[in-house]
Parts: structure tokens; sequence; C-alpha cells
């Protein structure tokens, strides 16, 4: 009954970060690619041009660039004990739809992985002994290492014009750096964003103190750069509108400039939008992919033949994918069985709220979402946990995102709710606020996992995502540390009068914003019994089947992962062009 | 050898001032983009002088040859380049900042129609209520941000800025003349400045570039950052409406060959680059025709 397409070579689901890249490098390796976007085409120009781009309303409260939870959302609980209820309205994450996926309305933070991200277990016990881990942590190594990752990193770094300074070229440290950064074979290929002035004070504050702050690296250009795609990119103008909307300035790195156009003007690439993919469709024995089916804008099903079917979904929509196609055997954590859906995890984000003197003018509607002084003293292992008793770490800093009218009024506790006596204390204190961000890591524990919902479906019939977690003690007690440290900054900056620190506490709540990191699900590893793909992204199982993003990570770092993403993506498809074209099958057995 | 060079011209301008009037306003009127025509392949080359002969009147930028195009030049990677510290968090703030502070309206005023020893009157050439009487390539300073106008006298001074008049007055100026005369004419009304000339349609693609820009170049709007139709935004964004459609062309040359290059992180040299000498006519003309005056 359903439609049947012309077969392919490669047929990639989702025109995020990792379907354009893979794609890009699969039609340059001569191969027919078709790319199943879920979404419309969204282009810089006219789509994002001003003014109608600076729309709060239309991106940021009524999600313009997200998943439409209308037709497809995740449902939510705390434990295996409770019944998953579906999400109506954002709150969680963002994930992203239309072309450049989350890529298009991310806010641009850019780091790469710690390289104690990659040997997590093995490091942290060889450090600290086997019982650091709390026994619920289900954490373990990558099956490669951050010095086999890292031309990876530096292609995508010069592919999407990071800003920065670096810190460590080669082993040696660089003055003007980040004196954590791990080594990298390249400067950035552009200078480090302008710092306004609530980081300015966080950085001054965290220096007296000892700490080593320096100014976030950005997915946002700083100045007119031609990327190794030879396109064009600008400068931001902090206008702010980042997270959540599209760029209207071709400054903030996305799909759709850094990448889409030199493909689209392949003849062996081509692009299908209102493509929603259902499922992957196996062969009788379960052991191959035979292409994919979805249903195109006009409502049919089509068929589309494949010799290769790469996931590059959103992040855990992956992990749907897979469960919805019977790929891999579902993780049960009542029996410790099966991989697909282990190792989920989220972002241990948390904050501390600052509220200063009126003489202190913040203005936090000139930023950007990646502008930040930010610190790494306690990220990764670059602190003694020993005494400390928890794994992991995070990032501190202020960020100067937006201060957009609809969603930014902060005010003290204990202020009124409503009323003109609320108005007074948002005018009070708009322009004398800020926050301390503090991004931390999050590992996986035996309870926390995706799944197939048994209740809610999707506007085709199919099983919703449920999603099942709860912070770990580890990262109660890592919070709690981090957050502390926050507050202690945040008390010595100048013209700060009050301080709330806010630690994240259990239970987890799926209707705070806590960040779009939604990774795991599809764990990379060594070892089938732990892993749902090989260290080339191919699933175990099906081997003409690879796997793209943030669905890999056996855990999260305390990093945003765009571009641990990048490089994994690069790492993959360089594989497939170097071995898997000429000897289709398994990669690692 | 140029310090007796210098004070002899200096002197000259005292004396002379008429004479230099008189230059001023044929440079304004024929001079370097002065008519409006284009010089696409001045991105190639180094900065001539003004030609003096006068070049075809009238001569319509559509003219001008498609070979010419800048974009057909497939674009080199770019090269990392040395940037700040991350370990610099100082706050920027204006070199003129101070010095606007302290300034004066009624000294700017003063300064702006008797000029000084060195330094010809503004109103000569810019007019006494800041809207050019003569046409050609003088802009319109009525109501332009005291801030641009201070950075703008500050970058003819020390070079970032380049003009065969005005880099000459602008070293002449003390930080507080500039502050004076940046006061001064930022407080002038636009009411009095209609389009400098009126609508003469056939500006499509002018209208397009300021709306939407254009995705394959990846040209961003010009009202990103100029604002709707030209009016300008915020205090180092200027105003393009209704400046004289010779003045917008004589920058955007500027910007192209390098003469001009105070815009931020080169933003504006990079976008020049990649507009068509046809592109940079209708600009022109669209902004001219579009009202500055407040309504």
């Amino acid at each position: 009954m359903a439609k049947t397409m012309p077969a392919v070579d490669v047929a990639i689901i989702g025109a995020g970060w990792t379907g354009s890249i893979i794609g890009k490098e699969q039609a340059a390796a001569g191969q027919r690619v078709v790319v199943l976007e879920r979404g419309e085409p969204r282009w810089p120009s006219p789509d994002f041009q001003g003014p109608n781009v600076h729309d709060e309303l239309k991106y940021t409260r009524r999600h313009a660039l997200h998943q439409n939870t209308a037709s497809e959302t995740f449902t939510f609980r705390n434990h295996d004990g409770q019944t998953a209820l579906p999400m109506r309205r954002w709150q969680f994450a963002y994930p992203g739809t239309h072309l450049g996926g989350a890529g298009n309305h991310w806010s641009g933070a850019y780091y790469r992985f710690d390289p104690t991200d990659f040997n997590m277990r093995s490091h942290y016990t060889e450090r600290y002994g086997a019982r650091i881990f709390d026994k619920d942590l289900t954490c373990q190594d990558w099956p490669l290492s951050y010095d086999e990752l890292e031309p990876y990193f530096d292609r995508f770094d010069y592919l999407i014009g990071a800003s920065g300074q670096a810190g460590n070229i080669k082993g040696q440290k660089q003055e003007g750096g980040n004196p954590f950064e791990p080594w990298r074979s390249r400067p950035y290929p552009n200078p480090p964003m302008k710092v306004p002035y609530a980081p300015a004070l966080f950085g001054e504050a965290a220096r007296r103190l000892g700490y080593h702050p320096y100014v976030q690296p950005s997915a946002l250009c700083t100045r007119p750069y031609v990327n190794t795609e030879g396109l064009q990119m600008s400068a931001c103008v902090y206008c702010g509108f980042c997270s959540n909307f599209g760029c209207e300035h071709y400054a903030k790195a996305s799909p759709q400039v850094c990448v889409l156009p030199v493909a689209l003007k392949m003849p062996n690439f081509e692009l299908r939008t209102g493509a929603h993919v259902l499922r992957v469709e196996l062969t009788q024995d379960k052991k191959r992919a035979r292409g994919v089916t979805y249903v195109d804008g006009a409502g049919t099903e089509v068929f589309q033949p494949a010799e290769v079917v790469v996931l590059c979904a959103f992040g855990i929509n992956n992990v749907r994918l897979l469960l919805l196609s019977g790929i891999g055997e579902p993780y049960d954590p009542q029996r410790d069985t099966g991989v697909v859906g282990r190792n989920y995890t989220h972002q241990t984000t948390s904050g501390v709220n600052l509220f200063f003197d009126e003489s202190f003018n913040i203005n936090p509607f000139m930023g950007a979402g990646a502008v930040a002084v930010t610190m790494d003293d306690f990220s990764a292992d670059n602190f003694d946990h020993g005494p400390l008793g928890f794994v992991g770490g995070g990032y501190l800093q202020i960020q100067v995102v937006s201060g957009a009218p609809i969603g930014y009024h902060p005010v003290p506790k204990g202020s009124a709710a409503w009323g003109s006596a609320w108005k007074q204390a948002v005018k009070r204190y708009y322009n004398h606020s800020a926050s301390i961000t503090i991004t931390g890591s999050a590992q996986p524990t035996r309870g926390s996992y995706l799944s197939l919902d048994p209740t809610y479906r999707d506007a085709w019939g199919l099983p919703l995502l449920r999603v099942t977690y709860d912070l770990p003690d580890n990262d109660i007690r890592m919070s709690a540390f981090l957050t502390e440290r926050g507050d202690e900054i945040g008390r010595a900056m100048k013209g700060v009068q009050r301080t709330e620190p806010g630690p994240r506490k259990r239970p987890f709540t799926a209707a705070a914003y806590q960040s779009t990191h939604l990774t795991g699900g599809a764990a990379m590893g060594a070892d089938p019994r732990t892993s749902v793909v090989n260290r080339y992204g191919q699933t175990w199982d099906v081997p003409n089947v690879f796997v793209t993003g943030a669905a890999l990570f056996p855990q999260n770092s305390g990093y945003n992962p765009t571009g641990t993403v990048g490089a994994t993506t690069y790492w993959i498809v360089e594989k497939i062009k170097s071995d898997y074209l000429k000897s289709p099958g398994p990669l690692v057995t | 050898m140029g310090m007796p060079v210098r004070s002899y011209v200096t002197l000259g301008l005292i004396v002379a001032a008429p004479l230099i009037t008189l230059v001023a306003t044929f440079y304004q009127m024929y001079g370097q983009g002065g008519d409006g025509s284009i010089a696409p392949s001045r991105v190639e080359q180094p900065p001539a002088p003004p030609p003096v002969q006068s070049a075809a009147p009238a001569a319509a930028p559509a003219a001008a040859p498609a070979a010419a195009l800048p974009a057909v030049v497939p674009p080199k990677p770019s090269t990392p380049v040395p940037g700040r510290s991350a370990l610099d968090f100082s706050v920027h703030r204006p070199a003129w900042e101070a010095a606007l502070h302290r300034a004066n309206v009624d000294a700017g005023k003063q300064l702006a129609q008797a000029g000084k020893a060195g330094v010809q009157a503004c109103v000569a050439c810019h007019g006494p209520a800041g809207i050019t009487p003569l046409g050609g390539a003088v802009p319109n300073l009525a109501g332009l941000s005291s801030d641009y106008l201070a950075k703008q006298l500050w970058d003819f001074r020390d070079g970032s800025r380049e003009h065969p008049l005005m880099s000459g007055i602008a070293k002449g100026l003390s930080d507080e003349e500039i502050a004076h005369l940046a006061r001064y004419y930022g407080g002038l009304p636009t009411s009095g400045l209609g389009p400098a000339q009126p609508d003469t349609g056939q500006h499509e693609a002018a209208l397009r570039l300021d709306t939407l820009g254009d995705g394959p170049r990846a040209l961003p709007a010009c009202a990103n950052c100029h604002g709707l139709q030209g009016r300008g935004e915020g205090p180092l964004l200027p105003r393009l409406a209704g400046q004289p459609a010779p003045y917008f062309v004589d920058q955007m040359n500027a910007f192209r060959s390098g003469l001009r290059k105070n815009d931020d992180v080169g933003a504006m040299r990079a976008f020049a680059q990649r507009l068509t000498p046809d592109e940079i006519g209708q600009l022109a003309r669209y902004y001219q025709s579009r009202s500055a005056g407040t309504e």
C-alpha cells in the first residue's frame, strides 16, 4: 500500500548537524543520499530576517522551532512505580524540529568534552578507587579516547567558525587561554567574544577568589569568516536572540549556514522536508535494514529503500526509532538486561540568582546565547573529588543570554507574585540582576532509562517515548557543592546585595527548563552487552544502521554536547567512507 | 621634511579658505564617486587620490559591466587571527565617551559656523542646519547620533577612515572640539530632512536587500542593523535614509577599497565586497528616497 521511491545508497533521518554533515560527506564520496526531515525548510533569508525573527511569543513561548507536542511528545515519570504522563508543552527541554533542528535554534555554547569524560569509569577508579562510584551508577568508558577524536573536534571547529582563545596547543599552555583546556591541534579560527558587564563582574570576583575564569568559547562568529566548505559567516551583533531563534546575521553556526548550501548543490544529494519517518524496515531475520518508511507532507506513507540508514534525529528520538524498528534489545531495568534506552541522562544544572545595587546597570538585553565568562576549576576531574564523595563536575559562569520581555522579569523571593507590587519589583530588578549558571555532568543509573510508553501514542498511532528519570544521589551532592561555590562567588561580586542559590533537588521535575541536553539511550561502547552501537556508531545488531548524536553518550559531561556531537559525526562518517563502503559489514567484530 | 610642508599647508588653509570651499564643493559634486557612479574594480586597487576631472555626469549605475562582480572569486577558507585574550574582561569604553560627556552645544555651533585656524567651517559643506546644500557626496549630519559623529571624526583623525578633506580637518580638531561638534550636530532636528530626492522607483533589488538580504551570498538584511528603511538604530548604527546617493556609493567604495576600515570587526567591508555595483547604486537611490525625518 505504501508508495515506494527509487532506491538510494544512504537514507538519513533528520537534517540537523549530524544528518547534514553525514549527508554532505557521503554525497561527496559519490553516494546517492536522501535526507528525510520531518519539519519544514527554514533559511536565514527570508525566514529569520529582522524584525520578524525577534518574536519571543512565536519562538520561545509557542515553540516555533521545537517538536510539535500536539503530534509527538515524550511522557515522563520519576521511577518505575509511577504512570508516565505526556508533556503537553515543553518545559524541561526544547527538542528541535524543522531544517537544522536543535542545531538551528541552539545557543552556540561550544565546548569539547574533557578527556576524563571518555574514560569516566577507569579514570575515577584509578585515581580514587572504585568506591567513589555509588552502586546505582552505570557510567562507563567510551570505546574511544579524546586523543582519537581530536582531529574531528578540530574539523568541526573550523566548519562552524568557533570563537575562543586556545589554552593548550599540542600540550603547550597558551597565554590568555583557559588553563584547564584539553589539548587542541590549532587555535580557534576566530577570536573570543566581547564581554558584557555581568560576566565581567563575575570574572573579576572569581579571579579574586583564586579561580581561573575565561571567556566561553562559542559558535557565534566574531568576525567575517569563510568556513571549510567555502561558506560565508558574519560577525555576531549581540542582539540576544539566539536560544530558540534562528540567526538573521549568519553569525550563529547552523547546518543551513555551514553545510547545507554546499550539499544541496550536489546532484546526488536530496533533501526531502515534511518527511516524518515512522521506522526503519528490516529484513525478516532482522539482520539488515531495507530502508525506511515515512509519511510525507500529504499524509501518504512512503517506503524509501536504502543500502545504509543513518539515524540523525534529535538526540533521544533516535532511541525511539530504534525501539519502534526493533533494532537492539530494549533495556529492562528490573532484570538489568538489554541495552536500548539504557544510560539515559539529562544535564544537572543549577544556579544562583543575584540582585544588585541600583547603580549597577546590567543591561540583560545586550548579550548572546553563548557570551559568558566561565570557569573550569570545578569541571570534570580538575579538582580533588576524594573528600567530596561524588564523581563529575561542572562549570560556573555568568552568561547574558537575553532580557526578553515575556520571559525575563527576575524578582527576589518573597516579592509579590502579581499586581502593582510585583510590577514595582520587576521595575526595580529588571536591570539589576543576573544569574550564575552551573552546568553539571549527569550520571546514569539503573533506574533511569528510555522506553516505549504503554499508554500514549503519537498522531500516527505509534507509542510515545517514555522518559523515566530521577537525579542520582551523586548528582545531588555534586549540585550542592557546585552551587555553594557559585554562591560564594556571587557574594564576592561587586554590587551584589542578595544571592539566591538554587541547588538541584529531588524529585527531578519535567515542569522546569533545565537544558535541552538529553543524552544516552543508544550508548556507544566496546561491549554489546552494555552498548547499542560500536565505536563507529554502527548498531551491533543491524550493521547497515548507524546512530549519531548525543544518544551515543554513555553519560553526560558537564560540557554542552554539540562540540562532541560534531566530532563524533565526522569520526563516524570518515570510517563509513574509508572502510564500510569498501566492505559493508560489521566494523568491529 | 613633513613639518615644513604641513605648516605651509596649514598657513595656506587659513589664507585660502574660500578657495578650499570651492575645491571642496567641486570634489563633492564631481569627485570620487560624486556623480553616483561606482568603481567596481576599486576592491583590488590601492586607494587613489580623487580624480579632479569630472566623471560623466549621471551615468546610470546599472551600466556597470557584469564582469566586474566581486562575487565571482571563490572565497578561500579563513585562517585564524590573533584575538583578544580570553582572560580580558575589561569593559570597553569608547575613546570619545568622556569628552562627549563634557561637550557643549554652543561651542559646537560656534566651531561649525566659523571654523578655526586650519579648520574649515563645517557649514560650508554640511549646511547650517546639518543638511548639505551641495548634494554630491556630502552627508546630512542633522540628528545623527552624537556618538556616531564623534566616532567618525575620531576615526578620520586616526586614519581608520580616510577622506581627502575630512582627514585633514579632523587632524586639526582636539578631543573636546570633536565632542562639541558631535553634540551640536547630533542635536539638530531632522524635521527639515525630507527625502533628499523624490522616489525614482526601480529599486526592487534594494528593497529585497534592505528587508531580506540574500541567502546564497549570506547577506543579512540591511534593516537588521540600520533599522527600518535605513532610519538608523542605536548610537553607532547610522541612519542611511535621506543621505545623498553619491555619498552612499562613495562610502561603499571606501569600504571596498579599505579607505574606510572603522567598521566593527570588518563587517561592512565584508558585506560591501559581496554587493554588485548595480545593487549598490540601487541601495543608494533607495535610501536617498527614504524619509529621514521623524514622523
